[in-house]
């Protein structure tokens, strides 16, 4: 399979403080790898590293095939930006805007700055984001502010959204952490068909094991700035969570158990 | 003392909150609903406020006498302003429309020149940091000095009438839109910037994508509030002979013609009372969210 995203020796201080100090690890196109660990463990940080939001320390990011570590022009960062779409905890949607506008900020990226001021759409955007609105079952609420909906619709518009710029890498950062279990298996669900219908490959940041577990190809265990695991999810042993947590297994999750166990 | 506030605000196990060491209480023993000593600053600023009224009112040697005499000839006042004049009105008319339009122009140029400055003062959106303090520095200067005394100094310059209230009005308008469009745009939280960031948006996009519509509410409440300060000195500059509605007011005082005055005054009060009650409603329906 076609390698997306390769990270090698990714490193990460401020100052003198570690927030990632080694990591290295590669996404093929549709698949689905998800990163545990505890907070502060740098689960973020490489997120925002691989688009550049966050410059790294050092090491390499080799996103289909070029190297964003060494993107210098604000021109070029922007372009290879415009490929890699970015789901958020807190949605970061405008909530002022229509749902249909929110979406539509997806093709920012590609459009003259001059049709960006004046939020002149392109008809062919529109109908595109028309049909993403439906996939994922909004298309009742084009219309409405993007504030007047629910978390788990908010989140909905944010996929629909990174979806609207054609990327090649979905970066999700804590994607369900602010909603409600039905919500959340609602969002999963989709970010996971997204990847396998459309050959996108993606990174999702998760805090449940048990839900990492359901969805992953691959997981990537960081543990204080360092991959210690990176395999399918049957491989997850109890033993390798307790390393990556640092944590016997009983402090961790409710329900924990059921979920290793369903795939030991 | 520092004890016992931590002791509060920890709230330690084996020294639960409500034990009789922590507890405050008055002379008679009465328990205390709240810390007096946590007061103390807004005491001090009041006993100062109250000493600074005294001295004031002492140094004033203000004529009570004159005062009182001064109560006793208000019937005899109201019943001159009651004999209300429509002789001048087609002339107060037009001088209120000069005034309005005073007003109008001098809002809409300090807005366009405010938000150019708003981009460059608010923290998340400045290009410079230096350049965003110098510029507070400029133009807290500018809001310091009230816009009659810069319609004043403009009046020396360029002559009477409007223009040169039109410029006074926006050299302290585009100062006060600045600061208060500055602040809107910091409210917009910074992840949504960010999430606009991450897909490749450059500053523009990002600030007529996001940072415009998200501060919409706040832009319009900031632009109503000074479009009603912005006409009440475009009333009061006639006096100083910038023309408009404040003109033909004073002109009819000086004449002794009340008549006229309360007509004029009248007129002014009803326009902002519209005005008031039109934003309101504008408002309610449009600042939703």
């Amino acid at each position: 399979m076609k390698k997306v995203l390769e990270l090698k020796k990714l490193k990460k201080y401020y100052g003198q403080t570690r927030a990632v100090e080694d990591v290295s690890f590669d996404v093929a196109a549709g698949e689905v790898v998800v990163i545990i660990g505890p907070s502060g463990a740098g689960k973020s940080t490489v997120l925002r590293c691989i688009n550049r939001m966050i410059d790294p320390t050092s090491g390499s990011i080799l996103f289909e095939g070029a190297e964003m570590a060494a993107l210098k022009k604000e021109r070029d960062l922007k372009a290879a930006r415009r490929r890699i779409g970015m789901i958020f905890q807190s949605f970061n949607l405008v909530y002022r805007l229509s749902v249909f506008q929110n979406v539509l900020h997806g093709r920012l990226g590609y459009m003259s700055t001059m049709d960006a001021v004046m939020g002149c759409y392109s008809e062919e955007d529109k109908r595109k984001a028309l049909d993403i609105l439906k996939m994922i079952g909004l298309e009742e609420m084009v219309y409405k502010k993007a504030g007047e909906l629910s978390g788990g619709q908010k989140q909905r518009v944010g996929i629909a959204r990174a979806l609207m710029q054609d990327p090649a890498l979905l970066l999700c950062d804590e994607p369900i952490a602010s909603l409600d279990p039905s919500s959340s298996k609602i969002i999963m669900d989709q970010i996971h068909q997204m990847a396998k219908t459309r050959n996108i490959a993606c990174i999702v940041n998760l805090h449940q094991v048990d839900v990492a577990m359901a969805y992953a190809d691959r997981i990537v265990g960081i543990h204080q700035g360092r991959v210690v695991f990176d395999d399918t999810p049957d491989k997850l042993t109890t033993a390798m969570i307790e390393t990556i947590y640092d944590t016997p297994i009983e402090q961790l999750t409710v329900g924990l158990e059921e979920g290793v166990a369903a795939h030991a | 003392m520092t004890e016992r506030i931590d002791a509060l605000q920890t709230g330690l196990p084996e020294r639960p909150a409500e034990s009789p060491q922590t507890l405050l209480r008055d002379r008679r023993g009465r328990i205390r609903v709240k810390d007096p000593a946590r007061d103390r600053v807004v005491k001090w600023f009041l006993i100062l406020f109250l000493a600074a009224g005294i001295a004031a009112l002492i140094l004033m040697n203000v004529d009570w006498l004159q005062f009182l005499e001064g109560i006793s000839r208000i019937p005899e006042a109201v019943s001159k302003l009651a004999k209300l004049d429509f002789s001048q009105l087609s002339i107060t008319f037009t001088s209120l429309l000069e005034s309005i339009g005073v007003a109008v122009l001098s809002t809409v140029y300090s807005m366009i020149g405010g938000m150019v400055l708003a981009v460059l003062l608010a923290k998340n959106l400045t290009p410079l940091r230096w350049l965003s303090t110098v510029l507070s520095a400029i133009l807290t200067f500018l809001r310091a000095i009230p816009s009659i005394i810069w319609v004043l100094l403009v009046l020396v310059c360029i002559g009477f009438g409007p223009s040169a209230g039109i410029i006074g009005i926006c050299i302290f308008s585009t100062s006060f839109f600045a600061r208060s469009f500055a602040q809107c745009f910091e409210e917009v939280p910074e992840e949504t910037l960010e999430a606009l960031r991450a897909m490749g948006a450059g500053r523009v996009k990002i600030f007529f994508g996001a940072v415009l519509p998200s501060a919409f509410t706040g832009i319009l409440a900031w632009t109503s509030i000074s479009f009603e300060s912005n006409f009440e000195a475009s009333s009061v500059l006639g006096t100083v002979g910038a023309g408009g509605i404040g003109y033909v007011i004073s002109n009819c005082m000086t004449r002794y013609a009340y008549g006229q005055a309360i007509v004029a005054i009248a007129m002014v009060l009803a326009f902002t009372y519209m005005m008031e009650l039109a934003f309101t409603a504008f408002k309610e329906k449009k600042g939703r969210i």
